[in-house]
């Protein structure tokens, strides 16, 4: 059986979701790999995160910082991101937006 | 012709400085019968006064009098630019008193600017400017997102059960923008002003908008900062390249999304066949610069005006999607 964790972003996390780094919001993209993603991704195989119940939206660098950024700044692989992360979300729109984002992100990194 | 003090007591200072005050002469400016930013037809007396409303200040702090009375129309960019003009000299003095506005002489003008906040708006004193939405106002100002951004979700919660796809992404990444590029090299040191931003939001005219303006140094300015051989390039075109996907004055890989969320408001309905293109614009001014987009994909109009407007300006304007009629949920 395969080992699965969950993320709820607005129960876990913020319902207000915002900006890159903290100097934009505690609730930032940067806050949200670091202290959700990366430690789920360490202790389990695969992560679920749950997109939808936020107040307002999700912004390009939020998502960016958050996803793109365990490629970038996390050393961890686009493909491995990819198989090991399911986005869960009503809004296909979003979930293709993060997938672009990562795959972007692994094409910028020297394999 | 109804002029109207700001409804705060009178602040308590030295005698000396308050002396100095009242020795000071107010200089009246005076607006043009109409206040817009859109209509071509107008945009140039528009941007020419708020200008003169700018330079005021420039050759050490004076009181002034907004001379409001033959207006006779103010469009919602306008009117977001007059109340951050209005607050940034209040802020500049940090005194309430130190403009005075002439109200218009039109009684249904007066009517339409109480009905739309703008009275509330400029007249609201200093310490009461960051709890704006709070009390119910669609005028607010910042200098952070950090909690504004919440406050402004509840806002609209609150007043206007409309769908705004796209929306909240791009007012997100706009008041990022402001922290990230908009005062970068200005030499605005009053920490009071540093990084603000003014907004307003609302429904009017069968129309859903949000304006979001800065008075940092403008889109060009940075472009031209990140690229000298740029001097020459027009402002129109250095707004529209900045508006570009990909492109950021930062150069990080990732960076310069933010202004596919900014445009994206406008084909968030197109796609799903609710509106069609023509319903919607997204106005752009720094500068010199006008691009007005009516699609995110394609290219703006461009235009310059001969008064540059300090900062950086944009208006979404939307049809009104109600929820219930969107194809999807």
């Amino acid at each position: 059986m395969t080992d699965v964790t969950e993320i709820r972003i607005a129960q876990d996390f913020s319902k207000y979701p915002l900006g890159r780094f903290p100097k934009h919001s505690d609730a930032c993209g940067q806050n949200f790999r670091e202290k959700m993603l990366v430690p789920a991704l360490n202790r389990h195989e695969n992560v679920r995160v749950f997109l939808d119940g936020i107040e307002g939206e999700y912004g390009s660098s939020f998502l960016d910082e958050s996803f793109a950024g365990l490629v970038l700044k996390c050393n961890f692989h686009a493909d491995e991101i990819l198989s090991r992360i399911e986005i869960v979300t009503a809004s296909e729109d979003l979930k293709l937006e993060i997938e672009r984002y990562i795959r972007e992100a692994g094409a910028r990194t020297p394999t | 012709m109804t002029e109207t003090e700001p409804s705060q007591s009178r602040p308590k200072l030295p005698l000396a400085r308050n002396l100095i005050g009242a020795a000071r002469a107010y200089k009246t400016i005076s607006a043009p019968s109409t206040l817009c930013l859109y209509d071509p037809r107008f945009i140039e007396s528009t941007a020419a006064y708020f200008g003169q409303l700018c330079k005021s200040q420039d050759i050490g702090l004076r009181p002034v009098i907004v001379d409001l009375s033959r207006v006779v129309h103010i469009s919602v960019a306008a009117a977001l630019v007059l109340f951050a003009n209005v607050s940034r000299i209040r802020l500049l003095t940090n005194r309430t008193e130190y403009v005075r506005i002439v109200w218009p002489t039109d009684e249904k003008v007066r009517e339409r600017f109480l009905r739309g906040g703008i009275t509330q708006a400029i007249s609201t004193p200093v310490k009461k400017l960051d709890l704006m939405l709070d009390r119910g106002c669609p005028y607010s100002t910042a200098t952070s997102p950090r909690d504004h951004y919440a406050e402004t979700c509840r806002y609209a919660k609150r007043h206007f059960d409309v769908d705004h796809e796209g929306m909240f992404s791009a007012l997100q990444e706009a008041m990022i923008n402001v922290g990230e590029h908009a005062y970068k090299g200005s030499d605005v040191s009053n920490r009071l002003l540093r990084d603000r931003f003014w907004q307003l939001c609302g429904l009017k005219d069968n129309k859903l908008y949000f304006a979001f303006y800065d008075m940092g140094t403008g889109i060009p300015y940075t472009m031209r900062k990140a690229d000298p051989t740029t001097y020459a390039v027009p402002d129109h075109d250095h707004i529209a390249y900045a508006m570009t996907d990909g492109i950021s004055s930062t150069g990080e890989p990732g960076r310069g999304r933010g202004s596919e969320d900014i445009k994206r408001p406008l084909s968030a309905f197109v796609n799903k066949g609710i509106e069609t293109p023509e319903m919607s614009y997204l106005l752009l001014i720094s500068g010199c610069g006008v691009c007005i987009y009516h699609s995110k994909d394609e290219l703006p109009n461009t235009s310059t005006v001969a008064s540059p407007l300090k900062g950086t300006l944009l208006e979404w304007s939307l049809p009104i999607v109600r929820r219930e009629s969107r194809s999807t949920s």
